[in-house]
């Protein structure tokens, strides 16, 4: 933090709490309530009509030995690495690429990149329903049947489900992120990747050594926006299958189960503890990505 | 999906052409016509709760984030935690409980309902307490030494950091415009609904749902945001490498 400036008052005035407040007045109306409510939900009875009674912590209790809740837990991580990692990949391939355009058609190329992103979640399902459309679905009239594979039931066969859905959150997110990822290209000091280039290092570490670096505060923004989104994701795979985990629960997130209990099986209060027990889900695999690069480098250095 | 509005009902599912084979605006029409649901209506719906969200989040956030950046008092830390515990814990995750909580306050299946829950935006907190840290530090002290307010002085920055606020503002724009889960709960009947929630009831209505119909009103919802987009990509662009250079 940057303390030593000469304005950094180290008491509040008047004003400055006036500006401060509207803010944190909000959070705690639509934010902290809501929440502290939550929690108090998860610890009652599913009771619909009537008085529901204090239940402890037995709703997560029954989760532990939920097997639907396990499958969806499963199925978010999994859906989650893969989208960061297929989309954070492109992105940077794809913000490379575009660094070396001319000026003049960069600004349209990321322009055009972002237009998915601003789809709405729920019609970009719909197309990709059309794209994964059984046998006649864009994929498999366009890739897979001239490769001479077998039609894939993208959207029924269990094993294809999650990567549909990766699919279309890589498609969705991947221009934005290509967007951010320039904008931190450019912002690299010439002089160091110039010097770099004199001195005969080679592109991969140019990359490994000076850009990775530079760009990592980016990096981790983007890998941030999209962990949260991805454990946050319901518009797209609920218009995909309709609320459903889709067939065997291929594609049940962590989110739908959470709708599912609490607005189709009618339990309230154990919905609540499947949202919340989404947070220590999503703080732990934002954690992992913030190790993992630390515990590659320990290995490669030996 | 610009083509597929005018292709025809039966002309969509099949893959196998991209083009459709005659230029119609017959389902435009059916569209306007209100037959299936009010789309005039929702897509005003959709408008007025963005823009207020986009709004109401960029002017909170960046007064909360202006006096976070500028004093150094104690609690500052704390208060930046707590932006960031928001960020770790969305709306989505909340849901259910807001929702119920949103019925209390007397705000079920109203605009207000969706909008008021959407300023809070802990992002955005992290995001202009940093940037209002590029504001250079003598035009604040010569502010307060002519004794202007703080309030005063904070208008005065905000040109400073224009590019900051559009991009921001149009960041959350477009989350609020593709929000699901909280509108669908909170907004129950037919007039207060958002363009993508009565788009995905259309979807779900009926066995011969109809496709071109979707597809056209998916395209002119559309069209609200590439506008908002086209207009704020240039300040996007220089506020995101300003604030990646610093």
């Amino acid at each position: 933090m940057n303390a030593t400036k000469s304005t950094a008052l180290s008491r509040l005035t008047g004003g400055a709490v006036g500006l401060l407040a509207p803010f944190f007045v909000f959070l705690l109306l639509f934010w902290a309530v809501p929440l502290f409510k939550g929690v108090l939900l998860s610890l009652e009875s599913d009771t619909l009509y009537g008085d529901s009674h204090f239940v402890g912590l037995q709703h997560y209790w029954e989760l532990l030995r939920d097997s639907r809740y396990w499958r969806s837990v499963l199925n978010t991580t999994v859906y989650t690495l893969a989208t960061v990692v297929v989309s954070i990949g492109l992105a940077l391939l794809l913000a490379h690429g575009i660094a070396r355009c001319y000026p003049r058609i960069q600004g349209p190329v990321s322009f055009a990149l972002m237009i998915p992103g601003l789809c709405p979640p729920t019609v970009l399902a719909l197309l990709f329903l059309l794209v994964f459309h059984g046998r006649e679905g864009l994929i498999n009239q366009w890739i897979v049947h001239p490769l001479g594979f077998d039609t894939v039931n993208w959207l029924s066969d269990p094993d294809f489900i999650l990567s549909a859905i990766v699919i279309q959150a890589v498609w969705r997110w991947t221009g934005f992120m290509t967007f951010f990822l320039l904008c931190a290209l450019r912002a690299r000091p010439k002089e160091v990747l110039d010097a770099a280039t004199m001195d005969g290092v080679n592109p991969w570490q140019r990359f490994h050594r000076i850009t990775l670096p530079l760009i990592a505060p980016t990096l981790t923004f983007c890998i941030i926006y999209l962990v949260i989104d991805c454990f946050a994701q319901f518009a797209g795979s609920y218009v995909l299958f309709g609320g459903s985990g889709g067939a065997n629960d291929a594609g049940l997130l962590l989110v739908t189960y959470a709708y599912q209990t609490a607005f189709v099986g009618g339990g309230f209060g154990s919905g609540a503890a499947v949202s919340l027990s989404i947070v220590p889900w999503l703080a732990g695999m934002l954690l992992l990505f913030f190790l993992a690069p630390r515990y590659v480098k320990k290995g490669a250095l030996g | 999906m610009a083509l597929g509005s005018f292709k025809s009902n039966s002309e969509i599912f099949d893959t196998r052409s991209l083009w459709p084979k005659d230029w119609s605006f017959e389902y435009f029409h059916i569209l306007f016509s209100d037959t299936y649901f009010d789309f005039g209506g929702s897509l005003f719906n959709s408008i007025w709760i963005s823009l207020a969200q986009g709004i109401g989040a960029t002017l909170l956030a960046a007064m909360a984030g202006y006096t976070l950046a500028l004093y150094a008092f104690r609690g500052n830390l704390t208060l930046l935690l707590v932006g960031a515990l928001v960020v770790l814990v969305p709306t989505q995750m909340v849901a259910l409980p807001l929702f119920i909580w949103v019925n209390t306050l007397g705000l079920f299946d109203h605009l207000l309902g969706v909008a008021l829950p959407g300023m809070v935006s802990g992002l955005g907190l992290l995001f202009f307490s940093r940037a209002f840290r590029l504001v250079p530090t003598e035009l604040i002290d010569v502010a307060r030494i002519e004794g202007a307010s703080e309030f005063r002085i904070f208008l005065t920055t905000l040109p400073l950091v224009r590019p900051f606020l559009i991009a921001f503002g149009f960041a959350h724009f477009v989350l609020a415009w593709h929000a699901h889960i909280v509108p669908m709960l909170v907004l129950h009947s037919d007039e207060v609904r958002t363009l993508p929630i009565s788009l995905a009831a259309l979807y779900g209505s009926s066995l011969n749902s109809p496709q071109a119909v979707l597809m056209a009103g998916s395209f002119i919802g559309m069209i609200p945001l590439i506008v908002v987009f086209a207009i704020a990509y240039p300040k996007l662009k220089s506020a995101l490498q300003e604030f990646v250079a610093n």
